[in-house]
């Protein structure tokens, strides 16, 4: 019998998005879809493991901004108002299927769903999810890393050396104080790595770190030598490789799982079937048709009319999914060993808000796929990195070369044409944030004055997210995008224009610290840069 | 228990003014947030959600006066409004961006006023970006690093380049061409390092250009060696310490010739390269 291990990596991530300067925000409910959807399914299955006694390992992401958002008392209040309108919304939609019986069933199933979240987050956890992660961290079977400070693009953020550093500083700084310990693995946003870059990730105390399956191949070293096992870098800091294979089975939209015409189709939803009358209260203004949630069919085929959601199907075909994964993996296994010494590792990342929000089935998926994992009778285990590296220590060094998961694999997703006007007004804020810090840092600043500058400093990461750029690109919510950047841009400038004055007015400083009010600990002062190469503003 | 159990002295006499004063501060300072305050909130059985707990006794910027919502949104709209980013207008700029292996991203900010004495001339010549190679990744450069210029396309403010090598830097300045090859520049970029285009193992790499192992081991290297090494023979026997310059030499003639035979990548790559050493070589395209 071959053994090998796979670890599935879940990466959390959404960007800050959270305005008290509004009664609501409709991009808000891109963390209330994400934590109906997403989060809480993913803590049932965990529960469901834990009951059952299945052996396995997991490991989940967690980003700053998203542990920010969770931790946060208005975003709490307003998810519960925002599963108060869906409820409200599945129980119209009970008596407007009154009629039709096989929707019907479907309306009360979103009903009991809503229902459930919403006992589920005010009942069971209290509102606090990450204290759910982090019991099942502390039972030895979820593994918690984080990732970039405000998801910035490491590689697009190198022309500051200082950039870079704070971004992983801060994240980890984060992490540390909603979870309480040291996360040993980094996420690289957007898995983007240039050469050096672990030199800030060793001075931050990281293990490990993952990269795109295609930074560790070429010509000399084929996938199947460098993917399946893990590396050392001259630093002694580890990186594992994403299997491709584990990538085209789950992500692709034609050959992947998702794809099935069994599963929930995402793009077909009552927010663009009924009328706008009777849909008023639960979009956007009552004008502007959006997802609601409530969605009545199956993917059905490519171009044919859509049949009605069949739950029991949509779920067995996952268990069908499940197995196949297992059994795939198993063979990507039996292939390796003969070549190794020491057992492969199949390194599977997914974005966690893939599960359950775009494929409604995959947190049904990811449960079927560890419990089949934990059957002693074949060699596959499931396993985190940290642990695969205790157990095998590894000796062979490499340099990974740049990379990202991105299209062509390169930054070229992040710098385009499309959104490549942010990177002068980036880099210039980010020098003059250094420049403040390096000029102040030495010098005795009153309250005020730090107060703003740590705001400064706030200001200057969350225009920095990769989300930004990644959404002017591919051309989905780009006029959010665009605000976004650009105010933070703004409001860095006023603090920097407040500062350079000495005329800070406390009215100012205290909207923008309610407004932007992550990372509590920020000390403007490590943004003072160790060298100055930076570019000249 | 009654006060006089607790402890307490109640002999410290306060005054009408200071108790009010006292509890004003205290409402002032500890007051819950309209924002925050969840237990407000209900849910469609009727229950209350618990306030969470306050983590770790840390309190989240913004604490103290409390704004209304519609404050808050008069002093972000103030300053979006009053501080939005606007591109320098008081001195040109410059910026190189690392994409790939092959591939800076230029940005630059130019105000024809910003240019030198050619500007007020009826059809002034573009602007042309130099590029130069800083071998070993130096972080300065001067007139006698090679370089290669590219036309900047009128009105645009940035442009994908292609560059010869990889796993190295580069930086670059704008300005006016002048005769002979002269250049005015007006603004000098930053240094942008260039990663490898190949996963390399530490121990093969010692002394060694970044970009060498990959070209001593493609085919273009035999067809760079047929097509231009015998054009340029004295190259062969060069001495190891400028055997980089004579990667970066044929890796230009490359892309020279491989822009003049394919017109798509016209708009990604250079129109000449020069070297201002003891030898100097023009390549222009026509």
């Amino acid at each position: 019998m071959k053994k090998g291990y796979l670890s599935i990596i879940l990466h959390a991530h959404l960007p800050f998005v959270r305005h008290p300067e509004y009664d609501s925000f409709f991009e808000e409910n891109w963390l209330f879809e994400a934590i109906t959807e997403c989060y809480l399914p993913l803590l049932n299955v965990l529960e469901r493991l834990e009951k059952d006694r299945i052996n396995y390992e997991l490991t989940l992401s967690l980003s700053p901004t998203l542990i920010s958002m969770l931790t946060d008392e208005l975003l709490r209040a307003r998810y519960l108002e925002f599963l108060h309108r869906q409820i409200e919304l599945a129980e119209k939609e009970i008596i407007r299927t009154r009629s039709q019986p096989e929707y019907q069933k479907l309306a009360r199933l979103y009903r009991r769903f809503f229902v459930k979240s919403c006992s589920d987050f005010q009942d069971r956890y209290q509102g606090d999810l990450l204290k759910q992660f982090k019991r099942h961290h502390s039972l030895g079977n979820l593994e918690l890393i984080t990732t970039a400070a405000t998801h910035g693009y490491l590689p697009l953020l190198n022309i500051s050396e200082t950039a870079v550093r704070n971004q992983i500083k801060v994240g980890i700084d984060t992490f540390k104080t909603h979870l309480g310990f040291a996360p040993t693995g980094f996420w690289l946003p957007e898995c983007g790595y240039y050469p050096g870059l672990e030199d800030h990730l060793k001075e931050a105390g990281i293990a490990y770190f993952f990269v795109d399956s295609h930074s560790l191949s070429s010509s000399d070293y084929s996938i199947k030598q460098t993917v399946y096992s893990a590396h050392k870098l001259n630093n002694g800091i580890a990186v594992f490789g994403r299997d491709p294979a584990s990538s085209k089975q789950v992500w692709s939209a034609q050959e992947g799982y998702p794809g099935d015409f069994s599963y929930r189709e995402y793009y077909r939803d009552i927010g663009f079937d009924l009328d706008l009358e009777y849909l008023g209260p639960y979009i956007l203004d009552g004008m502007t048709r959006i997802q609601t949630g409530i969605k009545y069919y199956r993917i059905t085929g490519k171009d044919s009319e859509k049949e009605l959601y069949d739950p029991k199907q949509a779920l067995d075909q996952a268990c069908c999914h499940a197995q196949h994964f297992i059994q795939q993996k198993l063979e990507q296994i039996n292939t390796q060993t003969d070549e190794t010494a020491i057992p492969p590792i199949i390194v599977a990342p997914f974005d966690a808000e893939l599960f359950g929000h775009w494929w409604f089935e995959g947190p049904h998926w990811l449960e079927q796929v560890l419990r089949l994992a934990d059957t002693p009778e074949h060699g596959l285990k499931t396993t985190n990195c940290q642990a695969y590296l205790e157990q095998f220590p590894v000796s062979d060094e490499i340099i990974p070369k740049a990379s990202s998961w991105g299209e062509h694999g390169s930054s070229e997703y992040w710098i385009n044409e499309t959104n490549d006007w942010i990177y002068p007004f980036l880099n210039k804020a980010q020098a003059q944030m250094e420049k403040l810090a390096c000029d102040l840092s030495r010098l005795t600043v009153n309250n005020l004055q730090e107060r703003t500058l740590n705001q400064a400093a706030r200001s200057v990461l969350l225009a920095q997210a990769s989300d930004w750029p990644f959404i002017m690109k591919s051309g989905t919510a780009v006029e959010y995008a665009n605000k976004r950047i650009t105010d933070h841009l703004a409001r860095f400038n006023y603090l920097h224009d407040s500062i350079r004055k000495n005329r800070i007015d406390e009215r100012y400083l205290i909207a923008l610290e309610t407004m932007d009010n992550l990372f509590p600990d920020i000390n403007f002062r490590t943004f003072c840069s160790k060298n100055n190469n930076t570019a000249p503003y | 228990m009654t006060l006089s159990q607790s402890g307490l002295d109640p002999r410290v006499n306060l005054s009408q003014e200071e108790m009010l004063d006292i509890s004003r501060q205290i409402s002032q300072t500890f007051s819950p947030d309209r924002n925050e305050n969840v237990s407000n909130v209900r849910i469609n059985n009727g229950t209350r959600i618990n306030p969470p707990n306050r983590k770790h006794g840390r309190s989240a910027p913004g604490h103290g006066l409390k704004l209304a919502t519609n404050e808050l949104l008069e002093i972000s709209q103030a300053v979006s409004r009053d501080f939005a980013p606007s591109r320098s207008t008081e001195k040109p700029e410059l910026l190189l961006m690392p994409v790939d292996p092959h591939h800076v991203h230029a940005l630059w900010s130019v105000e024809p006023a910003q240019l030198n004495a050619q500007s007020n001339i009826p059809d002034p010549p573009p602007l042309t970006l130099r590029i130069y190679w800083l071998p070993d990744n130096s972080l300065s450069f001067n007139n006698s690093n090679l370089f290669f210029d590219t036309p900047l396309p009128q009105n645009k403010h940035s442009q994908r380049i292609r560059i010869p090598i990889s796993g190295t830097a580069y930086s670059a300045v704008i300005g006016e061409r002048g005769p002979s090859h002269s250049l005015q520049p007006v603004a000098e970029s930053n240094i942008v390092k260039i990663p490898a285009e190949h996963v390399r193992s530490v121990y093969n790499t010692n002394n060694r250009h970044d970009d060498l192992p990959d070209y001593e081991d493609t085919d273009e290297r035999h067809r760079l060696n047929t097509d231009f090494y015998p054009k340029n023979a004295h190259f062969v026997s060069i001495a190891k310490k400028d055997q980089n310059e004579y990667l970066f030499f044929t890796k230009m003639s490359a892309l020279l010739e491989q822009n003049q035979r394919d017109k798509k990548h016209r708009n990604e790559t250079f129109s000449s390269f020069s070297q201002t050493r003891s030898e100097h070589f023009i390549f222009e395209l026509h």
